[in-house]
């Protein structure tokens, strides 16, 4: 065969298909797809509603004349297609080339509904279906790529359920079958759910190695007042923890503040503050503090500190070339925050979609606008895990004479401070194992809790921890280490940022709440740079009730089922449930159906079927006590033909039997109008059972 | 007996799954290094199709369970015969011996036919049952035989009349002669007592219903002896088709002039001798018919 003839025998249209399931199916998975789209962003909802209405008009159209294919339609719909792929290549363009894919995907988004939109008129046969059903994949596909949250799980849900419905449709209409049974889309669904389940276990975890893209949006777009300055929210505000306290909080945690006050614990929620695509988990640095004086952390000497420096010209920003393994953060701000800059370890670069950043020489960061909910932004940090037997070889710490000073400063000599850390690592022969050893001793004499009182003005937080009842949250924890390793010498600082947070595998993003804010420990490592090191995770917490502690994890647990999912799944179970009994107890003839009403009929009536009363009988018992109306039939009329047809050997035909049916049950309707009421004494329940155990036999339809 | 069935096995399985791997390990680099974690369980579930499609069938296929619930008694070779089936589900019936054109057929009662290919009885069919339940992407196939609900006689097509096989005479002097029909058409000579091998049509129902016993014509003796066939099949296998296509051409030429004809062959329980009085009386024997393997009888 040549090769036009072989390309002429591949085009050749199919037999038409005549599945009307098969053809809902595919059109839903398109809407669906079109709509998932639109949801996360990619398409208008003025394009995506048209495309909806425009795929079913479609697919109504192609169903009418899917016998009978209006000549040069094909030349018209190419021409549409190509249209749409000139109108694309106009979109790239405009995007200054394809390094950016983020720029690309919604000119593919259109693309793709367009052409799902053109080829929804020219689908005759079941190939042209599996082809739309295919093509709701890619759509999926481009809404999933930006999908953040679990409420894209409806659309997955939808679209799965429409898939499902149409793969199985169309073995139903190659077999000759018809429409699927509710075992056979059932099976498929658990099978659906198993194997995607085992997939998103087994496969290795999505991860960010795209360098074409960094994510970056802002949220809000007021500058802050004062340069490097820090601001909470959007509206610039800087609160209090307390009226009257004197202290103050941004974003909801004193870590978050210029000094850092270790007296009193903000009560933080469990309310989303952001969302964090990264390759790896890292405690997310907000910032660090070198300056310690008994009570708060502040972050500058500013004798021996050069200051905030201000970045320009837009991102990237590039802040230091430090070195070990890459590793990409991309920030999603869902609450306004502090215009604190988040990263894991040390951050080499930033893209923020502003022109000028802040940035200190401990690599904190501060942007100059402020950060409202919906703002994005990347990060590309310095990761360098160092091992364990790596640190243990590492030299003793020596930074210049200024830095050294700065980083083991202290407000007072804390001589029972110093003893006691001597004692504790007086075994102890390099910096690792001394802090190995501090945080051993702590984590055996000291207990996590946030409920104390604040600590009173003037009070030593080191002194009152550790020489109290060493009871405390991870700021004072964190804290008297740092002390600790101070008064060794050892160069440290504190850091405060959030916990890693929940990793979804689904979203493949960490959700941290306001409750995983934290404060942990930085201690100088001679060729490794700054290592954190987190007393606080090995502190028991304070007399843990076993039944409190039971129902916290119960929480817990809920907390973690996906709402929405075991909402929608439960829902279908029910409904698959209902549909399956109302199935069971509907009845199977037409008859069986007229006895019912019937049965039912003479009960709202006042009279008690007899258990050997034929259906006629009753019949004229029920005409005697209500005559029927003019123009309306008689129940006996009723009674007649349905036993001429049970026992007569007469098949009704369909119409006859959809009339015979509704005459019944509206003489049941009538009944239940007229009826006064039940007897005393007889329940709905017992009305029921009565119905269905005292059927005259005879009357069950064959 | 039973339907014995083998494992199900795929068929054209190599483009279906290679293009699956191929979909479905792009999908996941795709997902792996977009970062996103919803493509990936959208793949998951894309896997799932894909499996649910490709395995799927092969639990289906086992499940399937075919029996024959009619065929004919008489068949010729070459010819369809048309075989009713009951399955427990959807599937494709393939014949293979004999073979037959492929049926798609849904649950329940359904009909397909086998065109035979050999002269002999059939006690069983094998079949080739084929499903790709749930969702149509890959057949999964199985090979089954089962059992007809009575054998199905094989006759043989008629091919050209060969003298030879006339005993005592020459077929063309057989066929030149009138030969007067037998009894049937004309008054009986006489009645008598049915006896067991008689031929229906030879029962006189008024003289039956006279005597209150089956009474059967007595045939009037014709004028010349009766011809005589004799089939010695040299084998079971093609040639000795070849021989019984012949013997029944020559049976159909000399029914069409005189019957009953005398027709000597070899069955498995020996030789049979006995008129035959119609082209189906003769495909029948001829179908029973075997090779001359010393047996007597």
């Amino acid at each position: 065969m040549s090769l036009a003839g072989r390309i002429k025998a591949a085009n050749k249209p199919g037999p038409p298909e005549h599945s009307v399931l098969l053809r809902v199916a595919a059109t839903g998975a398109l809407a669906v797809g079109i709509a998932a789209c639109a949801a996360e962003g990619e398409l208008s909802v003025v394009v995506a509603g048209g495309s909806i209405v425009a795929v079913v008009l479609g697919n109504l159209f192609s169903y009418r004349r899917r016998a009978r294919p209006l000549p040069g339609l094909k030349v018209v719909l190419a021409v549409v297609a190509v249209v749409a792929f000139w109108r694309f290549y106009l979109a790239i363009s405009a995007a200054h080339g394809v390094t950016n894919l983020a720029a690309v995907e919604g000119p593919l988004a259109v693309l793709f509904t367009w052409i799902q939109v053109t080829h929804s008129f020219d689908v005759p046969s079941r190939r042209d279906l599996a082809f739309s059903l295919a093509g709701s994949v890619t759509l999926m596909a481009v809404a999933a790529a930006q999908a953040l949250d679990m409420t894209f799980a409806l659309y997955v849900i939808a679209w799965a359920v429409c898939a499902l419905v149409g793969m199985t449709a169309m073995w139903g209409s190659i077999s000759g079958v018809g429409r699927p049974r509710l075992r056979t889309l059932v099976v498929g669904a658990l099978t659906l759910v198993v194997v995607a389940l085992a997939c998103i276990i087994a496969l290795p975890a999505p991860s960010v190695s795209s360098r074409l893209v960094f994510p970056s949006a802002i949220g809000g777009d007021v500058s802050i007042a004062s340069p490097a300055g820090l601001e909470g929210t959007a509206s610039g505000a800087t609160f209090p923890v307390h009226a009257g306290s004197g202290r103050v909080a941004v974003g909801g945690f004193l870590g978050f503040a210029g000094p850092l006050d270790t007296a009193v614990r903000g009560a933080l929620g469990r309310e989303l503050v952001f969302r964090v695509r990264a390759t790896q988990p890292s405690f997310w640095v907000a910032e660090t503090f070198d300056n310690w004086d008994g009570q708060s952390w502040t972050e500058v000497a500013a004798k021996n500190h050069p200051g905030w420096r201000e970045i320009g010209g837009g991102p990237p920003f590039a802040l230091s070339s430090a070195g070990g393994a890459q590793d990409i953060q991309t920030f999603y701000l869902v609450q306004p925050g502090p215009n604190l800059v988040f990263h894991a370890e040390v951050a080499s670069s930033v893209w923020f979609p502003a022109q000028r950043l802040f940035v200190d020489a401990d690599g904190n960061i501060r942007s100059g606008t402020s950060m409202g909910s919906g703002s994005i932004y990347t990060v590309v940090s310095s990761v360098d895990n160092a091992t364990t037997a790596e640190l243990a070889e590492a030299p003793a710490p020596k930074l210049s004479p200024i830095d050294q000073a700065r980083l083991t400063e202290l407000p007072h000599p804390y001589p029972r401070v110093a003893a006691l850390a001597a004692k504790i690592t007086a075994h102890a022969t390099n910096t690792e194992a001394k802090v190995l050893a501090l945080e051993h001793w702590m984590s055996i004499h000291t207990r996590y809790t946030t409920d104390i009182p604040p600590l009173p003005k003037g009070a030593d937080t080191v002194d009152e921890f550790l020489f109290g009842d060493r009871r405390g949250f991870c700021e004072q924890i964190s804290t008297s280490l740092a002390v600790m390793l101070r008064t060794l010498g050892i160069p440290t600082r504190e850091a405060t940022g959030y916990v890693p947070g929940s990793y979804n595998p689904i979203t493949d993003l960490y959700s941290v709440q306001a409750k995983d804010a934290h404060a942990w420990v930085q201690v100088w490592f001679p060729g490794f740079g700054w290592q954190s090191f987190d007393p606080t995770a090995l502190v028991a917490t304070v007399n843990p009730s076993p039944a409190a502690t039971l129902g916290h994890d119960a929480i817990r647990a809920l907390h973690r089922v996906p709402l929405v999912p075991t909402v929608l799944v439960a829902a279908a179970l029910a409904l698959a449930f209902f549909v399956a009994r109302r199935r069971s107890q509907a009845p199977a003839t037409p008859q069986a159906a007229v006895s019912a009403a019937l049965e039912r009929a003479a009960r709202r009536a006042g009279l008690d079927p007899a258990p050997s009363e034929s259906l006629s009988g009753l019949a004229a018992r029920i005409d005697a006590h209500a005559p029927p109306p003019a123009g309306r039939p008689d129940a006996r009329a009723i009674a007649a033909v349905a036993e001429e047809s049970a026992f007569g050997g007469r098949a009704l035909a369909g119409a006859v039997a959809d009339r015979l049916v509704s005459d019944a049950r509206a003489l049941a309707r009538r009944m239940s109008r007229r009826s006064p009421g039940r007897r005393p004494g007889q329940r709905g329940s017992e009305a029921a059972s009565a119905s269905s155990n005292e059927a005259p036999a005879a009357s069950r339809g064959r | 007996m039973r339907p014995r069935g083998g494992w199900p096995r795929p068929t054209k399985a190599f483009g279906p799954i290679a293009g699956s791997i191929v979909v479905l390990l792009g999908w996941t680099a795709v997902a792996h290094n977009s970062g996103s974690g919803w493509v990936q369980a959208l793949g998951g579930l894309l896997a799932g199709f894909v499996v649910a499609g490709l395995v799927g069938p092969s639990i289906a296929c086992a499940r399937l369970r075919v029996s024959v619930e009619s065929n004919p008694g008489d068949g010729t070779v070459g010819r369809r015969v048309a075989i009713g089936v009951r399955a427990n589900g959807p599937l494709r019936i393939e014949p293979v011996v004999p073979p037959g054109p492929a049926e798609v057929l849904g649950p329940g009662v359904g009909r397909f036919a086998v065109v035979p290919t050999r002269r002999g009885p059939l006690g069983e069919l094998t079949i080739v049952v084929a499903s790709a339940a749930p969702f149509g992407i890959l057949w999964w196939r199985k090979r089954v035989v089962v059992p007809l609900v009575r054998p199905l006689w094989v006759a043989p097509v008629a091919g050209p009349p060969d003298p030879g096989l006339l005993a005592g005479s020459t077929l063309g002097a057989i066929l030149d002669r009138q030969v007067p029909r037998d009894a049937r058409f004309g008054e009986p000579r006489g009645v008598r007592p049915y006896e067991a091998g008689d031929p229906r049509r030879l029962v006189h129902w008024p003289a039956t219903a006279h005597r209150g016993e089956l009474m059967v014509r007595e045939a009037e003796r014709p004028e010349a002896a009766v011809p005589e066939v004799w089939v010695l099949l040299p084998d079971d296998g093609p040639a000795g088709d070849l021989v019984a296509e012949r013997a029944l051409g020559t049976l159909l030429a000399l029914l069409a002039r005189s019957a009953p004809v005398m027709l000597a062959t070899i069955e498995r329980g020996g030789s049979c001798v006995e008129p035959v009085y119609s082209p189906t009386d003769a495909g029948r024997r001829l179908a029973r018919a075997v090779a001359n393997r010393g047996s007597t009888g």
